[in-house]
This record gives structure tokens, C-alpha cells and sequence, in this order.
């Protein structure tokens, strides 16, 4: 009886304790497999916003010859702009990085302004319906650039938030991922550009 | 569980950016055509929703009317996108909504189309659309006029990228119309080579993109564990859950947005 009693005293010992140990592992387990689901998710929202942008920016650059052709027919003395567009093309093929890729496309979106602000010195270029159908077409982009790039911008800040937090940081280091750069618009690109026509440019 | 984790992943999408203050003060709409700037004469209000309505029930396609005074400062493509993600309109997984948005006294109007409908109603169709109507009528204060024969050419083409007719609506026909004041900008955009391949291109990259959010479905399953698990801040801010309002709804009423998602397609400008 007196052994038999122990013996389950003993039992019941063992498994409290094996229950104080484990049922904390467990819990503590579980949310560090939720935390890492969503530093996960956090992550793979940033690329997915990333993937919209390039989209975005390839239909910019597609539309790009198309413009450029038209309006060269009407001002194709205007070579200053078409040759930094043309640069400008060349550096977003060339670009390998987001950042990179960034800093690209915000100066191809200063080139591309300039292209759109010539278009005042020339009526017969506004005359012109598929000038105007590209004029739309772009602008359009844009604005689905700009759509793209603020999604892409909260998903990023939404991350680094979350990996600066104390735990968010220790999670994130164990899965593996890491920071995302914003998008940063280039500070010229808010401001309208100025085009010197000169004397000689009408 | 799929439709949920949809969901979940539209949630994220759209719970991603800072709560936007300015959207928040326009109440959302009872009917298509909202006219909160009181510019729209009742009767053409009445007529416009019954077209819209007969549009939704036939295509599941929505377009809403919206007129305000002001925009507060903010431009108002931001202002229209911060609306179209609040309003979700169109059908979830379609996204065939349609918001015209006119700001009266600012001068300004915009129209934004949702991915599903980029392909029939291109940008340069809607920048053309808005210089035949929206710019000579505004100008001259007929925001009705100008509104009406917007809608009428722009759910005659819905319409009948569906298949569907809409009774008793005639198209004002924007191809014939060669007013002297807009003369220039009207002849139909650019036939020949441009308005081929472009709307094309648009269909491509819809549907390269669509695929791409749908892709992503894999990981909203494990999100919604992380949710469920990590202490989270996402809550579905807007009363009586997101998505699907819309759905069952188009025995004759008007049941808000459906869950359509806009991606910034459309046109906008001033007069």
C-alpha cells in the first residue's frame, strides 16, 4: 500500500514536472512558429510588391520608344532630351539591384517629364491623336507606378518595423530575412522640370 | 479556407498603408451615382443609377458616380485610389469596378478603372472620353450633362464587352462627335497600329499580374497561422468584414463594392 502510494506520488511528480518543463516549450514553440509565419509573410509581401513595380516600370518602358518616335517627328532638334532618355533606358536595362533599379527609373521619370513638358512649345505635336493616345498611355503608367510604389513602400515599412522590434529582430534573424529599401522617389522628380528651350531651340 | 485566406492577402494589400484620414470622411454611396457636390439634376441622377444598376445586375460590373467639392489639398488620383481600396468596388477576383470622380471646386475629375477592366477601357479611351464630355460641359457648369454622356458611352462599352444590352441606352457615340470646342482631341484614339497592340499589351499585364497576386495564396495560409499565433495589430477595420458584400446582392439593389482591387488604370485631369 505505503509503496504502492509513493509510487504513484512519484508518477504524479514526474509528470508535473515533465508539464512545468514542456507545457511552456510548447506554448513558447507555437509562438515562434506564428512569429516566423509572419516575418515570412511580411518578407514575401515586400517581393510580391516589388514584382508589381517592376511590372509597372517595364510597361513605363516599353511605351517609351513608341513616344519617343512621335514626338521626335515634330521636335527632333530637342536631342538633349531624347538622349538622356535614351541613356536613362539603357541604365534601367543595365540595372541589376532594386536599388539600382530605383535610381534608374526615378531618372528615366525625370527625362520622361522633360519629354512631356517640350510638348508645350509644340501645338501641332498636341494636334497630333496619337501623341495624345501615348500622353495618356503614360501618364496612366505612372500613376500605376506610383499605385504600385506606395504598396510596395507599406509592405517595406511594415517589415522593418516589425524587425525592429525586440522579438521581431530575433525572429527575423532566425528566418533569415531581412530589411527591404523603400522606394524612394527622387527628390527631383516632385519638383516639375524646367526646359531651357533657348534661343535657336523654336 | 480558400476564400478566406483570399482574403486574408486582399486584407494585407490593402490594411498595409497608414490609415488614410482623408477617404474616411466621404460616406460610402447608397446608389451608383453619389453627388455629394449637388451638381446633378435629380432626374439624371435617376436615370444614370437605373442604367448602373441594370449594368451591375447583367455584368456584375460596377460604375460609380462621384461628385465632392473638394479633394482637401490632396491630388486626386491619391484621393480615388484611397477610395477604390476602401469601396472595393467591383466583383472580388474580377475586378471589374469603375469610379469617376469629380471634384467641382477644384476643377479636377478623375476616372479609375480596375484591372479587369484595363483591357475595355484603356487609358487613352478614358482620357479621350474625359476631354469629349467631362472638359466642354464642365466648363460651362453642366456637370450633369457632361456626367451623363460619360456614363452612357462608357456603360454602352461595358456593356458590350460583356455582350449584354442595357434597355432604352443609346450611346452618344464618341467617335461622331466633332464638337468645335474639343474638335481636335475627338476623333476615336488613334486607330491603326496603337489602339491594337496596346489594349493587348494592357491584357498581358493584367493578367501577368492577377496571376501573380493569385500566386501568392500559398503563404496566406501560414500568414493566417502567424496571425492567429504572433500578437498581431491587422484587424479588419471596416465593419462587417471585407470582400463578397457585393455577392448575391444584384437582385435589384445596390450592395456597395464587391472586392474588386484597382491597380491605378484610368485617367484624370482639370478643366
Amino acid at each position: 500500500m505505503m509503496s504502492g502510494r509513493k509510487g504513484g506520488s512519484f508518477a504524479v511528480k514526474v509528470l508535473l514536472v515533465l508539464g512545468v518543463l514542456l507545457v511552456p516549450l510548447v506554448i513558447v514553440g507555437g509562438c515562434m512558429v506564428g512569429k516566423y509565419n509572419h516575418v515570412i509573410a511580411l518578407s514575401e509581401n515586400v517581393d510580391a510588391g516589388w514584382a508589381q513595380v517592376e511590372n509597372q516600370l517595364q510597361r513605363r518602358f516599353d511605351l517609351i520608344p513608341n513616344l519617343v518616335e512621335t514626338v521626335k517627328g515634330y521636335a527632333a532638334h530637342e536631342k538633349d532630351v531624347f538622349s538622356n532618355i535614351a541613356q536613362a533606358r539603357a541604365a534601367y536595362t543595365g540595372a541589376g539591384t532594386r536599388g539600382q533599379k530605383v535610381q534608374a527609373a526615378n531618372a528615366l521619370e525625370s527625362a520622361l517629364s522633360r519629354l512631356l513638358v517640350i510638348r508645350e512649345a509644340y501645338p501641332q505635336l498636341q494636334a497630333n491623336q496619337n501623341f495624345m493616345s501615348l500622353q495618356a498611355q503614360l501618364e496612366g503608367t505612372e500613376n500605376r507606378v506610383a499605385v504600385e510604389r506606395k504598396r510596395y513602400n507599406d509592405a517595406v515599412k511594415k517589415l522593418n518595423t516589425y524587425c525592429r522590434k525586440f522579438f521581431g529582430r530575433m525572429v527575423a534573424n532566425w528566418a533569415g530575412v531581412e530589411k527591404a529599401e523603400y522606394f524612394e522617389v527622387a527628390e527631383e522628380a516632385k519638383t516639375v522640370p524646367k526646359v531651357d528651350f533657348g534661343s535657336d531651340a523654336r | 479556407m480558400i476564400y478566406l485566406s483570399r482574403n486574408m492577402l486582399v486584407a494585407l494589400l490593402i490594411l498595409s498603408g497608414p490609415a488614410c484620414v482623408w477617404a474616411g470622411a466621404v460616406p460610402a454611396p447608397q446608389a451608383p451615382v453619389a453627388d455629394y457636390a449637388g451638381v446633378i439634376p435629380s432626374s439624371a441622377e435617376q436615370q444614370l443609377n437605373r442604367y448602373l444598376l441594370e449594368l451591375q445586375q447583367k455584368t456584375g460590373a460596377q460604375l460609380w458616380v462621384l461628385t465632392i467639392d473638394t479633394t482637401g489639398g490632396v491630388p486626386i488620383r491619391d484621393f480615388a485610389t484611397d477610395l477604390v481600396e476602401k469601396w472595393k468596388i467591383g466583383q472580388e477576383g474580377k475586378d471589374n469596378g469603375v469610379l469617376m470622380l469629380v471634384a467641382v471646386k477644384d476643377r479636377k475629375y478623375t476616372i479609375e478603372v480596375g484591372y479587369g477592366l484595363e483591357g475595355a477601357l484603356p487609358d487613352a479611351y478614358c482620357a479621350n472620353m474625359a476631354r469629349a464630355y467631362f472638359v466642354p460641359y464642365f466648363k460651362r457648369g453642366q456637370f450633369g450633362q457632361g456626367l451623363s454622356l460619360a456614363v452612357l458611352e462608357m456603360t454602352d462599352t461595358i456593356a458590350k464587352e460583356y455582350g449584354v444590352e442595357i434597355t432604352g441606352l443609346t450611346a452618344p457615340r464618341l467617335a461622331r462627335r466633332t464638337r468645335a470646342d474639343s474638335g481636335r482631341h475627338m476623333r476615336r484614339a488613334t486607330g491603326g497600329l496603337c489602339s491594337m497592340v496596346f489594349p493587348m499589351l494592357v491584357m498581358v499585364l493584367v493578367f501577368s499580374s492577377i496571376r501573380r497576386r493569385r500566386g501568392l495564396s500559398g503563404w496566406a495560409l501560414p500568414m493566417l497561422f502567424g496571425m492567429a499565433m504572433g500578437s498581431s495589430h491587422r484587424r479588419s477595420s471596416w465593419g462587417g468584414g471585407f470582400g463578397g458584400s457585393g455577392f448575391g446582392s444584384f437582385g435589384g439593389g445596390f450592395g456597395g463594392g464587391g472586392g474588386g482591387s484597382f491597380g491605378g488604370g484610368g485617367a484624370s485631369g482639370g478643366w
